[in-house]
């Protein structure tokens, strides 16, 4: 009787189990996740950690939703995105505005404005793009970044090519997009017209810039191994660097700072925008909202010390205000990439 | 011995003997190779003859635009000298490096060899990117080489070494250097001793013996070596990006500069498609001039 009603392990009942089990693990969340919504926001992975710590959370709180925030190069980004034009996965793209201006140009973007997204009327006008099809959230300062144990700072753009750095300067790649700062630099070198004027004298800046290759260390496409060779004194100076990365070695004790040379330093323009037709849209427009609130944007200038693009915000000690950076023409910097990029391939190469 | 091979060729897995070429050997046989097939169709072949046909296309019709515009650029026809350049002397190196050691590590104690073999394979269980990351720090002014150099007084100032040429080669060689040593390892280890000792009773010197027996009994592992080391080299991407930087062009960096910056897919199926025959030209002279050795 005993042995009757004990239970047998056969290789029946196993399968059974076994088969339950994974039905339920496969099966299970996604009963759980439909109770929620999900979006999608395509971003840098630089920023995932302080996104995912300090702002996400809350904000699914408050939506009831969840946010995948799938991170990587904001090129790569753009491929996937024009791979899912016509039954987009992303609602929300946060990219640097050239790369916007591409996904513009390429209809993937939809324009928002002050009824959907309420936080836009404390923008800088500056940080409204094209009618608000991007908008910038947050402006690193871009600059030159000095080895502190060989310069006490940089006074001026045109210390690039002093002779006594031999190949010990690091500019950006056309792949990056702080390029156009080398661009305007070296247009303004050769001219000594304004930076903002100099950037459309490409002419000049490539005359220019084929005289620093006997400075030049490298031209880099990643601003972290790049600024490690100017940590290590492989390199004196590298222009294109900013303030999200630098200020951060410069605390934690490392001999790198960012410079402010006496002709300005520049905005990059970090930037977010709405997928057209993309999954949720009143999510996409809260969220883009929710990154341009003051508290949003003073933690991102807490954790990232870059200039808020929302005026209303109270600029902590050392952070400058977004007024006093220039900001270069990034439509006419998207429009010239390919040029530009086959410019820099052939006069920069060995 | 042929009758012993005849009869396990005539006998199935199930160890009944049946028609050698018959129609049920046939079918079981063409089965085994239908998943690596299936494979390769989706996973190589479908995309490359999409690559092949957008090279082939130009506004939408068959046309040889994209390779007259590609090759009548002088900028691209040196991308292509220094990716062959690039791969011929880090092949070659690798040959006047690799095959002693191969052939010290063939005839070394049964200990030695152990040891030697999986010193050389070790490096192989690394990514690329780190190993290319690593000869970044070894190759820095204040680094290791500049570092022993000037400790052994054979400088006064450290030579520059990361962003040249020279650092390039350096690290590439290194990091290929087992592609180039276990074929050949493979070959030379097969050859039998007495051959040598054949060679001299008959009167032959030890360096007649090494060019007249060994050499020309290693070629298949020679060939195999270069066309590991030749091909990998020319398709390489990261090793010039961490080594070199954006100073010396090779075809893998125009192929993610087409697709990545200028969202070009003919240009990049272009460039992929001309160093694939490449390297399909090179393995073919290297198959024609093993057949013409033996």
């Amino acid at each position: 009787m005993l042995e009757r009603n004990s239970f047998r392990m056969t290789r029946r009942r196993f399968a059974m189990g076994s088969g339950a089990l994974v039905t339920g693990a496969l099966f299970a969340p996604s009963i759980v996740r439909a109770e929620t919504r999900s979006i999608q926001v395509n971003g840098p992975a630089a920023t995932a950690k302080v996104f995912k710590e300090h702002i996400f959370p809350e904000f699914e709180k408050q939506q009831n939703c969840t946010i995948v925030y799938e991170g990587g190069h904001s090129l790569d980004g753009l491929q996937k995105l024009r791979a899912n034009k016509d039954s987009p996965v992303t609602s929300v793209a946060v990219m640097d505005s050239p790369v916007l201006i591409q996904a513009g140009e390429d209809g993937l973007l939809e324009a928002v404005d002050t009824n959907a997204v309420p936080n836009m009327a404390n923008l800088f006008p500056g940080a409204i793009n094209q009618d608000g099809l991007f908008l910038n959230y947050k402006w690193p300062r871009l600059s030159i970044a000095y080895y502190t144990k060989a310069l006490q700072g940089v006074d001026s753009w045109k210390d690039l090519w002093d002779s006594q750095y031999a190949h010990k300067i690091l500019i950006p790649t056309p792949k990056v997009t702080q390029f156009p700062v080398i661009l305007a630099a070296a247009a303004y070198a050769e001219t000594g017209k304004p930076l903002i004027e100099a950037q459309y004298d490409l002419d000049s800046a490539f005359k220019k810039l084929a005289e620093l290759k006997p400075n030049l260390l490298d031209a880099f496409s990643s601003s972290a191994s790049a600024a490690t060779l100017i940590e290590q004194g492989e390199a004196v100076m590298g222009a294109g660097f900013f303030s999200s990365y630098v200020l951060f070695r410069t605390e934690a004790g490392a001999p790198i700072d960012l410079a402010s040379p006496k002709e300005g330093s520049f905005a990059l323009p970090n930037a977010l925008a709405k997928i057209r037709n993309g999954p949720h849209p009143d999510l996409s427009n809260a969220f883009i909202d929710m990154m341009l609130s003051e508290k949003v944007q003073q933690i991102l200038m807490t954790e990232f010390k870059d200039s808020p693009t929302n005026s209303k915000v109270e600029l902590e000690p050392g952070i400058v205000s977004g007024n006093d950076l220039i900001s270069l023409d990034w439509a006419f910097a998207s429009k010239s990439l390919e040029e530009n990029t086959k410019r820099f391939d052939r006069e920069m190469a060995l | 011995m042929t009758s012993s091979l005849q009869a396990i060729n005539a006998t199935s897995h199930s160890g009944r003997p049946h028609k050698v070429g018959s129609l049920r050997q046939v079918d079981t046989m063409s089965f085994l190779i239908l998943p690596a097939s299936l494979y390769l169709m989706v996973a190589f072949a479908a995309p490359l003859v999409m690559m092949t046909v957008s090279s082939f296309t130009y506004t939408g019709e068959v046309s040889l635009t994209n390779y007259t515009e590609y090759f009548s650029d002088p900028y691209n026809r040196g991308v292509i000298f220094n990716t062959i350049k690039y791969a011929t002397l880090v092949s070659i190196t690798c040959l006047l490096i690799g095959f002693p050691f191969a052939y010290f590590m063939a005839r070394a104690s049964t200990g030695v060899q152990v040891f030697l073999l999986v010193a050389t394979v070790v490096p192989l269980t690394s990514s690329i990117i780190v190993k290319s990351f690593g000869w970044t720090i070894l190759l820095k002014n204040s680094g290791v080489i500049n570092g022993m150099l000037l400790a052994l007084g054979l400088v006064d100032t450290p030579p520059r070494l990361l962003f040249t040429e020279l650092g390039l080669y350096i690290g590439s060689i290194n990091i290929k250097l087992p592609f180039m040593i276990l074929p050949i390892f493979a070959v030379l280890r097969q050859i039998p001793s007495n051959l040598a000792e054949a060679a001299s009773c008959l009167g032959a010197g030890p360096i007649y013996t090494f060019f007249r027996v060994t050499v020309p009994l290693s070629v298949p592992g020679i060939m195999a070596g270069l066309a590991f080391v030749f091909c990998q080299t020319a398709a390489a991407y990261v090793m010039p990006l961490l080594l070199i930087g954006e100073k010396f062009k090779v075809m893998a960096n125009q192929i993610v500069t087409s697709f990545q910056v200028f969202n070009n897919i003919a240009l990049g199926s272009t460039v992929s498609v001309t160093l694939l025959v490449i390297l399909a030209l090179f393995v073919t002279g290297l198959a024609f001039m093993k057949r013409e050795s033996a």
